[in-house]
């Protein structure tokens, strides 16, 4: 018996060790879902993930995908006033030939800002049960996932349709304004407008009835809502609001000076910036990352030489010589040509490196949307004058005061942005808003490298296919739904 | 077995005494070999269950009733022997060992069984040729040993690991790995742990019914491994030493020299200006002869004009001489040593058994700066406390050091890529242009990064991988330790209560370092990557059996419960900004380059059982159940069933088939079951998540990652076997399987809406099934006197189909493969190469046109996919190993081989192209030409679409591997035994001889799924080896 007892005590202590919760697990690294919006902490936790997302490199191997800023890169390659000479990461960008539904530059800005849509969304739906502090830091919080999801929108429909005008009534991108699992249709493009413009001015609102001070160069405070509102204005031709959402944008900013400007965009404390991107060496994307492709003086893949990226020549020689900008450039002979590197971006300079904070608004661009919204109003050429005077003063040495008007100043204010906003994603953007063609002849380009000198207005290179993957997984769309 | 000699003894007696008329007869048992005495051996009554063993000194006694005239000896590792009594109160017995059974007893989940009474499907690898291949990783040495195993190569790399398949492809997205299992538990640990001589059986389980009892990890196969025990009255010192070299395994391919490559890309460049510019043929030549250098980054490595390397007839100038003659490869790699020895004691006395052993490895690799060094201590002890108590402990401990520079995958830095792809044109040293060799200010060789006296080369701009290798470092340290620690109880006669607890500890750090000077880490001034991990799982089960046989009825039945714990950290920093030479510390630098933690914990608690049954060794019947419940999967999901029946028949015990004496053994068998596959890819397989760590600067952020899917379950497999076993004239064995194993509820991840924030979310919605066969043989040849030959074959083949899709996705394109129904997952599906245009040289590709009819295209963006009809899954594979004896001499090779199946060979492709800077295979010599029009290789003229994917590209996997040799000598006995040695033994062991495949530099095994990369070539290595033993 004595036995017995032995095997009972020996299978009563070691069967029944295991308690109810022993099969009870969960990730340390990851956060179950219903617990990041039971604190506004955690609602201001997943804006600031999407801060983080629009800069992360999703997959190590590709080093062209980290964020926005490749977006930028791509809007500037398919342009005329960068040039490649080396096939590399961004070379189906230059050859505009990177559109294609299965491609994967169609699928990625798709998936980003999706999410950050998804994102938003979330918290938009438990905006009635967040408990905020305060209504201010609701203003903040709700007022940014709002802003978020307009500028979300707006570079969707702007890569997946051309522009505004004249495309209202021609698919658009679907548009969620809650979570969801199921996909909708594509919609109009005017349907898109309609709720980018919505969010914006909801969010102005709520936003300039709750005033509170920026946290940090990377939140969406008022003034850049209404820079967003700017752009969005200009793009649907909106002159009037363009020019006094620009106006107030950029409301208690200085115009950066020369030096400012020479300061090499790489620490956003080192001149006026409204709204970027700060970044350290930890949280850095290294060899994938806007620096290392276009930034000439750290040794990147532009730096190393393995994909220089050029100022054209063309442009170059557009800008007077007394000119900032032109004399951060500086001629390079490669053995074939000659070319001229643009310093603009010099994270060598300041020691950042591949760590370079991002601009993605700067006055300029403000003044700049100002300008071309007065002059197309008509009448009051003398104000975008004045304007485009206020930039020379800071940017040339001795600036000639501007005195074209109608046309030309419009062209000479077009002509300022692809100065002033080079490298920063502008380019492409404008050749598909202002439907012009695209003229890579009489510069530095080749045509083995770039493929398309010429390309005309609005042709369909321009626009991105909706990526495969929606389209077979989407209920709501099929191939008829497909761009062409 | 005590127990079973009273119950025998005392069924004897009271046979005895109800009949009344017994004889007792007497002897002794000795083996044939070496005459030695042999205990244990089971000498039973034929006809009757009665029977007793051999006592320590080799003698028996029995009573033997009347009627009966027949005693059967039976031993494991035996021939077994009928002897008639005709009379005789005193029979001595020779037993002659038995080549074909030597693994009589096997081991399968929970236990071990007889190998004629298990009806399930497993296949024991031969220990003593497992042993014979070298190498610090169990996985990489069962190529070719055992039927239904498929292993890729693996890394040259000492200690890595390779990939093991078992019986086909389990599953698309989820595991496809075995479970390993170590003396009785699941081993999650490092398997470079065990060293090969530790190793006492390894049992690879195949089918429902040896693997069931595993339930929802078992569904990939289980290889079941155990460690080495002390044996009763067998004491033993052995000492054994392995000391060798290693070499390169696998050939480089085979590519053009310095000067075709200058004539070729001079070609290049002269059709380039034909085609492209518009030169007549004289003007482009001229042209070319004056552009090669420079469109080469103007490296000359003549000593004539850049102009007047190659002339304008494009041949190379006769008077031309080369100014360096550097070989990357050379430089980058050596000739490793490779040393292995281990000292073991084993034995037991009285009521206890120990092994102890002790082993050093050093393995150089054949990259410098890599190698493993590995320490392993074990002590495996147990003992019989009480005569109803018995307990035990099992442990080991190691700790190694691996240096492991990057050598797979397009990184500079890897050596092998880097090799096999730079022109020949390019030095490793720094020249100036008249070839002198440039030297630091302390007299080192200075490398060439690319970039001096005006060049600029056209591969790997300012990277030198070998300054980088040397200054670089990948090192991981790794301690294992591993105990076991058992309780075992015997009641009621014929209960058995086994408590087993189990700890495996591994503790790993890891370094990356980039310096500061040369390659990546340049722009960080050096950056350091420490990583720390630890994983330990706590493991028990309580095993209840119960055996019993009641007249002609064997029963023996089997109760558990399990419980399995892991738990798994993981810490990392890194730093950059290294201001001192040979610092590897954080604390030598300032910036703060990432750091980050988490924990991972896993855990399972299980139900099992199983009973076996026998009737008079005749039929055999094994049921076994398992549920399974698993923290991976939601509360409400959870707990699962797995469970197998299997049957067989031994018709060779059947009076029947008593005439037949040259069939010694035919046996019949089948099994059913399910199991499961619960890796899945993650540990939380249903929770609704958001990551962490997406921080904004200072600011902690989060983003949705995961949809919950509170639903989703393991995968499942049900599996079929049917087989057959037979014995013919004592000298050929033959096991045939054939199988079915279905895979359903698989792993999809079921594509959502991507504008909806979500790419997919993961459910069971697929199906697939391997059928196939497996065979071994074993054949004694030749058995003469002092000579022997045997030969054992293994031979599997199977088949694999997906046969459900996920709705609405009736296919999914993975890389060069089409997922579909009624396709196997490895079937390629890829453009379709029609050759070369005998016109213009062009390389041309099939396309659809409007109209669906099939065309030809120049141009390779319209060139659409098809279905090849070849898959990367050999027809055929198997191995074949010759045993020699001849006297004192042995010698075996093991030969490994495949039939059928393609290679997408992408390292071939890479060296067809016609890039400047990269290197050429010589099959560019083949090349169109305006002379050469019939060929399949396109004209040279910088189309950088040429050799685009296709199945141009597609070899055949079919090869024959020398994989290992054995040439051994045993010293005799009568040299050694005054040196009180029992035996002793030299022998040369070489391990990847030689391997014949469709192109020189193919590993057709270096991956499942037929692709190709430029990684670590498996090591050829040449030792020899003695051992000793006392």
């Amino acid at each position: 018996m004595k036995r017995i007892s032995i095997i009972i005590a020996l299978v009563a202590g070691l069967c029944f060790s295991c308690s109810d919760d022993f099969l009870d697990t969960k990730p340390t690294n990851q956060i179950d879902a219903e617990e990041v919006y039971k604190t506004a902490t955690g609602a201001q936790a997943v804006l600031d993930g999407i801060s983080r997302k629009l800069r992360v490199q999703p997959i190590t191997s590709r080093d062209d995908w980290f964020g926005i800023k490749s977006f930028d890169i791509m809007w500037d390659l398919m342009g005329e006033d960068i040039v490649c000479t080396q096939q590399g990461w961004f070379s189906y960008d230059y050859q505009l030939d990177y559109r294609m539904a299965y491609w994967s530059r169609c699928s990625y800005p798709w998936t980003l800002y999706y999410q950050v849509i998804n994102n938003v969304n979330n918290i938009l739906a438990h905006a009635e049960t967040i408990p905020f502090e305060s209504d201010t830091q609701r203003a903040a919080i709700l007022g940014q996932a709002l802003t978020y999801r307009a500028w979300a929108y707006f570079n969707l429909v702007n890569i997946y349709q051309f522009t505004y005008i004249g495309h209202e009534s021609d698919p658009g991108v679907p548009v969620y304004t809650e979570p969801t699992t199921t996909g909708k249709g594509r919609g109009t493009v005017q349907n898109v407008y309609d709720r980018i413009t919505a969010d914006l001015s909801e969010a102005i609102g709520i936003m300039t009835a709750n005033p509170s001070p920026r946290r940090h160069i990377s939140d969406i405070d008022l003034s850049v809502a209404h820079g967003i509102y700017a752009r969005v204005a200009l793009q649907m031709g909106n002159w009037a609001k363009a020019e006094t959402e620009a106006a107030t944008a950029r409301q208690g900013y200085a115009l950066n000076t020369r030096n400012d400007f020479a300061s090499g965009f790489s620490v956003y404390s080192r001149s006026v910036w409204m709204w970027g991107m700060e970044i350290n060496n930890e949280q850095s994307t290294g060899y994938g990352s806007f620096p290392s492709h276009m930034d000439m003086t750290i040794n990147g893949y532009a730096g190393s030489w393995s994909m220089p990226k050029y100022i054209s020549v063309s442009l170059y020689n557009m800008m007077a010589t007394d000119d900032i900008r032109r004399q951060l450039c500086e001629a390079y002979d490669d053995g074939t040509a000659i070319h001229y590197i643009n310093y603009k971006f010099n994270a060598a300079h300041s020691g950042k490196g591949f760590a370079a904070d991002q601009v993605l608004m700067r006055p300029e661009e403000m003044l700049l949307i100002q300008a071309e919204a007065i002059a197309r109003q008509g009448g009051r050429d003398s104000e975008a004058q004045t304007l485009l005077d206020n930039l020379h003063a800071v940017r040339q040495e001795s600036p000639v005061p501007v005195t074209v008007t109608g046309t030309a100043l419009l062209d000479a204010i077009l002509l300022e942005r692809r100065f002033e906003l080079w490298g920063e994603g502008f380019r492409g953007r404008d050749i598909k808003r202002l439907k012009i063609e695209l003229d890579r002849t009489g510069s530095d380009h080749d045509q083995a490298q770039c493929l398309y000198m010429t390309v005309p207005p609005e042709s369909v290179l321009w626009n991105y296919q909706i990526p495969q993957s929606e389209i077979d997984a989407n209920p709501n769309m099929d191939e008829s739904d497909q761009n062409d | 077995m005590k127990k079973i000699l009273i119950l025998f003894v005392l069924v004897a007696l009271s046979i005895h005494l109800t009949q009344g008329q017994s004889v007792r007869v007497t002897g002794k048992v000795t083996s044939k070999d070496d005459g030695s005495v042999l205990p244990g051996v089971t000498i039973s009554i034929k006809g009757t269950a009665l029977g007793v063993m051999s006592e320590s000194d080799g003698s028996y006694a029995l009573d033997v009733p009347a009627g009966s005239n027949t005693l059967v000896f039976s031993f494991v590792g035996f021939k077994t022997q009928e002897v008639a009594i005709d009379g005789r109160k005193v029979i001595d017995v020779v037993l002659e060992t038995d080549v074909l059974l030597i693994d009589e007893v096997m081991v399968v989940a929970y236990g071990t069984t007889r190998k004629d009474a298990f009806t399930g499907s497993a296949s024991s690898v031969k220990i003593d040729k497992l042993s014979e291949i070298q190498t610090s990783n169990v996985t990489k040495a069962l190529d070719g040993l055992s039927s239904g195993i498929q292993v890729t190569s693996g890394s040259g790399q000492p200690g890595t690991t390779t990939a093991v398949r078992i019986r086909g492809i389990g599953s698309i997205y989820a595991s496809t790995s075995p479970l390993y299992v170590v003396d009785g538990f699941p081993f999650d640990g490092d398997l470079n742990s065990i060293p090969q001589n530790d190793i006492a059986s390894l049992t690879v389980l195949k089918d429902a019914s040896a693997t069931a009892l595993y339930g929802s990890r078992a569904a990939n196969g289980v290889i079941v491994i155990t460690t080495k025990k002390g044996k009763q009255n067998e004491n033993r010192l052995s000492f054994n030493a392995i000391v060798g070299f290693n070499v390169r395994g696998i050939p480089e391919y085979e590519r053009v020299n310095v000067p075709q490559y200058y004539e070729l890309q001079w070609e290049n460049l002269r059709n380039l200006f034909t085609e492209y510019y518009g030169m007549n043929n004289a003007d482009a030549a001229e042209s070319s002869s004056y552009y090669l250098i420079s469109q080469l980054g103007n490296y000359n490595a003549y000593n004539v004009p850049d102009a007047e390397v190659v002339r304008t007839d494009g041949k190379i100038n006769p008077d031309a001489k080369l100014l360096w003659t550097d070989n990357w490869f050379n430089e980058m790699h050596r000739m490793g040593i490779r040393r292995d020895y281990t000292l073991s004691a084993s034995g037991g006395k009285d009521k206890s058994t120990y092994f102890i052993s002790g082993n050093y490895l050093k393995d150089e690799g054949i990259v410098k700066a890599s190698d493993y060094t590995r320490f392993t201590l074990r002590l495996n002890a147990d003992t019989q406390a009480k005569e109803w108590l018995k307990l035990g402990i099992n442990s080991s401990v190691s700790t190694s050091d691996q240096n492991y520079p990057v050598s797979a995958g397009t990184a500079y830095v890897n050596s092998f890529m880097w090799s096999r792809i730079i022109a020949p044109i390019y030095p490793v040293y720094l020249y100036d242009l008249n070839g002198v060799l440039q030297r630091d200010d302390n007299g080192n060789k200075m490398y060439d990064y690319g970039n001096e006296f005006g060049r600029s080369r056209s591969f790997g701009a300012l990277v030198n991988p070998l300054g980088t290798i040397m200054l670089d470092k990948n090192l991981f340290k790794k301690d294992n330790i591993q105990s076991k620690g058992f309780v075992e109880i015997s009641f009621l006669k014929d209960f058995r209560l086994t408590v087993n607890l189990n700890a495996d500890y591994e503790g790993n750090t890891n370094l990356e370092y980039l310096n500061p000077e040369f390659g990546d880490g340049e722009i960080y001034k050096g950056y350091c990557r420490r990583t720390s991990s630890r994983r330990i799982t706590i493991s028990a089960n309580e095993l209840l059996t119960w055996n019993k046989t009641i007249k002609s009825h064997s029963f023996d039945f089997l109760a558990g419960h399990e419980s399995y714990d892991l738990k798994y950290n993981y810490l990392s920093a890194a730093r950059s900004g290294f201001p001192f030479p040979g610092q590897y510390e954080l604390d030598a630098a300032a910036v703060i380059e990432g750091a980050s933690s988490f924990e991972d914990n896993f855990t399972m608690e299980s139900y099992f059982s199983r009973l076996n049954y026998n009737y008079n060794d005749r039929y055999y019947l094994s049921l076994s159940a398992r549920t399974d419940g698993s923290s991976r999967f939601s509360k409400e999901s959870r707990w699962g069933r797995f469970w197998s029946a299997g049957a067989s028949w031994r018709v060779s015990q059947e009076p029947f088939m008593s005439g037949l004496t040259w069939l010694n053994d035919l046996k019949l068998k089948a099994s059913y079951g399910s199991q499961g596959n619960d890796n899945l890819g993650t540990y939380y397989a249903y929770l609704g998540l958001y990551d962490l760590g997406y921080n904004n600067m200072n600011y902690p952020g989060v983003f949705a990652s995961r949809l919950p899917t509170p639903d989703l379950l393991w995968e499942k497999n049900v599996t079929l076997n049917a087989g057959v076993e037979f014995t013919l004239l004592d000298r050929l064995t033959v096991n045939f399987e054939v199988y079915n194993r279905r895979s359903v509820d698989l792993l999809f991840p079921v594509p959502l809406s991507p504008s909806t924030g979500y790419n997919s979310y993961d459910a069971n919605v697929g199906a697939m099934k391997n059928t196939g066969f497996d065979l071994d043989a074993s054949f004694v040849i030749l058995n003469k006197g002092q000579f022997k030959w045997t030969t054992d074959l293994n031979l599997s083949h199977y088949k694999n189909e997906i046969t459900k899709m996920p709705k609405d996705q009736d296919q999914i394109i993975n890389g060069s493969k089409k997922w579909m129904v009624g396709h196997s997952v490895y079937d390629y599906y890829i453009q379709k190469y029609a050759g070369v245009d005998p016109e213009n040289g062009k390389a041309i590709w099939y396309t659809t046109d409007t109209d669906g009819s099939i065309t030809t295209t120049e141009n390779y963006s319209y060139a659409d996919r098809f279905y090849t009809g070849s898959s990367s899954i050999p027809d055929l594979q198997g191995g074949l190993t010759n045993s020699f004896r001849f006297g004192d001499f042995d010698f075996s090779f093991l030969i490994t081989f495949g039939l059928g199946g393609r290679m997408l060979d992408g390292s071939y492709q890479e060296l067809m192209g016609s890039t400047p800077g990269y290197a050429m295979h010589k099959d560019m010599l083949k090349r169109w030409t305006p002379t050469n029009t019939h060929t399949d290789v396109p004209i040279l003229d910088y189309d950088v679409n040429s050799n685009e994917t296709s199945d141009r590209w597609l070899t055949s996997m079919s090869f024959l591997n020398m994989r290992s040799l054995n040439i051994g000598y045993n010293f005799p006995n009568k040299w050694i035994s005054a040196l009180h040695v029992s035996d002793a033994r030299l022998s040369l062991l070489v391990t990847n001889l030689h391997l014949f495949s469709a192109r020189k530099g193919l590993d057709p095994q270096q991956s499942f799924n037929g692709t190709t990369d430029d990684s670590y070539s498996p090591l050829r290595t040449t030792s020899v080896n003695f051992s000793m033993n006392f």
